[in-house]
């Protein structure tokens, strides 16, 4: 390995990325090069200041309590999802029983399809506007 | 050998909490992803008993899971701490926490997925098959996950310990 090569292997071997004979031709080197040695100790308090945790609020002290509260928390009442579904089956009926008995728009027209396109071309004259009397 | 709720918590919580934390950088984010965790933990109980070598991956894995959706839901927040006021520490006044403050400005800024490699292997001290098997890929792929994360902290702060030595 020359310079090169180990510079650009050394964040790998601080690492333990590379294989055996990788790291031992690398230790060799640094062993052997005041220059690379340099940068290996460069690399390696880059790696150590990357590696520190910082420190970090702990976590709560009921936090096992939280948990259990919320794992085991009670299911809602059945009697509630009952009435929220008869709630929501009642409001169901209504709006249909108000769509059957008619609403005051004029019915949508059907869905443009290649019988019936969606701009409606008229091929006869319009009709004459009626006379006010 | 089962070992109670308590016990699993005594275990593994603190780091787990810990992660969370240094994942989102939210102390109000970590406590909940925390407790999530060991809510699905319990709701999984049975099934995990048996496995005791894999339960630290499991829970990392779901820590990792709730802390990038959160991530990628929120904006980008600062992280715990003062974040550093700007590169201006001189030659030789780089004293040791405020490199510290530097690293944690700058794994902050990293991608979620990234950031979570790095965290577990350099901060957390998973093996890099365990990492694999925490974000659910290869692992060649956690290494150069993990190397991509590296280079990009390198080069952000290796000029700090380059002013330092002069």
């Amino acid at each position: 390995m020359n310079c090169d090569d180990v510079r650009a292997a050394l964040s790998d071997r601080l690492d333990d990325l590379l294989d055996a004979s990788a790291s031992r031709a690398v230790d060799e080197h640094l062993a052997a090069c005041e220059a690379c040695a340099a940068r290996a100790e460069r690399a390696r308090r880059l790696r150590d200041a990357l590696r520190r945790p910082w420190s970090v609020a702990p976590a709560p002290a009921d936090m096992v309590e939280r948990i259990r509260g919320v794992a085991f928390r009670r299911p809602a009442p059945r009697v509630v999802g009952v009435l929220v579904r008869h709630g929501l089956a009642f409001a169901a009926g209504v709006l249909a029983t108000l769509a059957l008995v008619g609403s005051p728009e004029e019915p949508r027209p059907a869905a443009p399809t290649a019988a019936t396109p969606a701009v409606e071309v008229s091929h006869s004259p319009p009709p004459p506007p009626r006379r006010i009397r | 050998m089962h070992d109670g709720f308590e016990d699993v918590y005594e275990r593994y919580g603190r780091a787990i909490h810990a992660y969370a934390a240094r994942l989102t950088g939210d102390p109000g984010s970590a406590e909940e992803i925390c407790q999530d965790t060991f809510v699905r933990y319990l709701a999984h109980e049975d099934s995990l008993k048996g496995q005791n070598g894999s339960l630290a991956p499991w829970l990392y894995r779901v820590a990792t899971n709730l802390g990038i959706d959160r991530l990628r839901r929120s904006k980008p927040m600062p992280l715990e701490g003062d974040p550093p006021a700007a590169v201006s520490a001189g030659p030789g006044d780089l004293e040791r926490h405020d490199l510290d403050a530097f690293v944690r400005a700058e794994v902050g800024r990293l991608d979620p997925p990234l950031r979570a490699t790095f965290l577990l292997h350099a901060h957390h001290g998973l093996t890099f098959p365990q990492v694999a098997d925490v974000l659910g890929i290869s692992e060649s792929g956690a290494k150069q996950r993990y190397r991509r994360a590296r280079e990009h902290l390198a080069k952000s702060l290796a000029h700090l310990l380059e002013e330092d030595e002069r």
